[in-house]
């Protein structure tokens, strides 16, 4: 699966993402995945099979999902806060099975 | 509570979609905070004359005698700012309208050098290209896609056969967009001159003045500070959202600043991207490094939990975890100090700078660094530092009594 994150700079995202690899790594799963700033999402079009943003970009998740044209979802809060690698990735599983 | 909430939502939220859906906002602050990095290049060349000035006596006379060599990086970069956003605001407004021409980003630095750049007898004057170009290089960005947004859409442009490679295509569909461009900007830039004896980047400037310097007082960065800490509480990123406004300003005077001191003048603004980020924003948006530690010496389980995932980012400025898992969005507890806590600190800064007491932003430097780093860096004044440190204690001060309830609920909970 490849999951793209989106975050305001690119960097709290960046957080979870270390921890969605761990978790992905250690259930022997492939994945991947990378962390961008919403001003870089178009770069990424068509590249991903999800996106995932950050909860304080919520207002922007449509703009988000037209720019990289794959299914976009904004993270659950607690998800984000705890950068919680399994319940993210579930969510991003969840999201393409949509 | 539940009115304000409901008032809030109302009002907040719908403000918040709209400038994120407006692309032309977008693109201009995507494309400041892009040159972000130009400048702070910029003002690194300027350290050596900022170090001299506050050091005098040898060091000075030995920056004096190589200023030459010293800041000439600074006339490609600060000197010439707008010329970067104008490329940088036009690729990101194209990329927002999916426009897949490479040429726009040229057009858009055509139209912006025929507006701003003087010629007598062949040689150019090209100070309008700093600071004062910025509001230029927007309106020549927004211009330069805009036509070829129109041109494609009511397919005013010469069409190759699909053979044809898209590098050769490209030049071929940008050339009617080009001839509007150079024809609309040399009849203003002619107009200008013309009729008004002045340039266009003048007239601009004339134009804006009010704007600029109500934006660089105590009273806006205040509005700007409550508004970023509202948004926050709703879970929204306020800086992100409200820089698409302030952004132009806060850059436009940082280079102004910048410019000041590489003349061996003092610099005038407080409102710098830096004064924000540095000062205003010290741990993260809310500056909560001290609820950080205080969390994590609680006894309620919870909030230990969050305060020491969230103290190594809130070190560099990273909050997220702390804003969403406390959470303090909502919460009722913290509330009070997050939003008016860092209002506070805000006009105490500004104040403390635009008197005297502290020393005034120079110019850029790199953010997302431990508390009071930036302050330096962007002042080379030992007190400014001193003061960011003094925010975040401030801030602990706010929060502590708001802190304890919150935690004694939490304990409650935790008991039952």
């Amino acid at each position: 699966m490849r999951v793209l994150v989106v975050c305001n700079a690119g960097m709290s995202s960046s957080i979870l993402v270390k921890k969605m690899k761990e978790y992905a790594a250690s259930q022997g799963e492939e994945l991947e995945i990378k962390a961008v700033s919403s001003a870089s999402a178009e770069d990424e079009a068509g590249e991903w099979d999800v996106c995932l943003v950050g909860p304080q970009l919520m207002h922007a998740v449509d703009e988000i999902q037209e720019a990289v044209e794959v299914p976009t979802e904004a993270v659950e809060m607690r998800t984000y806060a705890m950068a919680d690698g399994k319940a993210a990735l579930a969510q991003a599983k969840a999201l393409l099975e949509k | 509570m539940n009115k304000l909430q409901e008032w809030l939502q109302k009002w907040l939220m719908p403000i918040a979609t709209m400038l994120e859906k407006q692309k032309h906002l977008q693109a201009i602050k995507d494309g400041i905070v892009g040159i972000v990095p130009i400048i702070i290049i910029g003002s690194f060349c300027l350290v050596p004359t900022g170090v001299g000035n506050l050091i005098g006596g040898g060091v000075l006379e030995w920056v004096n005698a190589h200023n030459d060599i010293l800041t000439l990086p600074t006339y490609f970069t600060t000197n010439i700012m707008s010329l970067y956003a104008v490329l940088y605001i036009a690729n990101s407004l194209a990329k927002r309208y999916k426009i897949k021409n490479v040429l726009v980003g040229a057009s858009a630095i055509l139209v912006h050098l025929i507006l701003s750049v003087t010629v007598t007898e062949g040689a150019w004057n090209v100070t309008y290209l700093a600071a004062e170009g910025l509001f230029v290089a927007i309106i020549s960005a927004i211009f330069a896609v805009e036509v070829v947004r129109l041109c494609n859409k009511y397919h005013l442009t010469i069409k190759m056969p699909d053979s044809v490679p898209p590098m050769v295509a490209d030049s071929f569909s940008i050339l009617i967009p080009l001839i509007i461009d150079v024809v609309a900007a040399t009849a203003v830039a002619s107009l200008c001159q013309t009729f008004g004896g002045t340039t266009f980047p003048q007239v601009i400037m004339n134009v804006l003045a009010p704007a600029i310097s109500s934006m660089d007082s105590l009273p806006a960065v205040m509005i700007v500070v409550l508004l970023t800490q509202l948004l926050w509480v709703f879970g929204l990123h306020g800086a992100a959202i409200t820089s698409s406004v302030w952004a132009p300003f806060a850059i436009a005077n940082a280079t102004a600043n910048a410019a000041a001191v590489a003349a061996g003048q003092a610099p005038t603004h407080v409102f710098t991207f830096g004064f924000y980020y540095g000062f205003l924003q010290v741990s993260g948006s809310g500056m909560t490094l001290g609820l950080v530690m205080m969390m994590m010496m609680s006894k309620a389980k919870s909030l230990k939990t969050i305060g020491r995932i969230g103290f190594i980012p809130s070190l560099f400025g990273v909050n997220e975890p702390i804003i969403f898992g406390v959470p303090l969005i909502m919460n009722p507890f913290l509330m009070i100090p997050f939003v008016f806590g860092p209002v506070v600190i805000a006009a105490l800064n500004y104040l403390a700078m635009s008197t005297g007491l502290v020393g005034l932003p120079l110019w850029e430097s790199p953010g997302f660094l431990p508390p009071g780093f930036q302050a330096f860096l962007l002042t080379l004044d030992w007190k400014a530092a001193v003061m960011a440190l003094l925010n975040v204690v401030l801030m602990t001060v706010f929060y502590y009594p708001f802190f304890k309830m919150m935690e004694a609920d939490e304990l409650k909970k935790e008991a039952e």
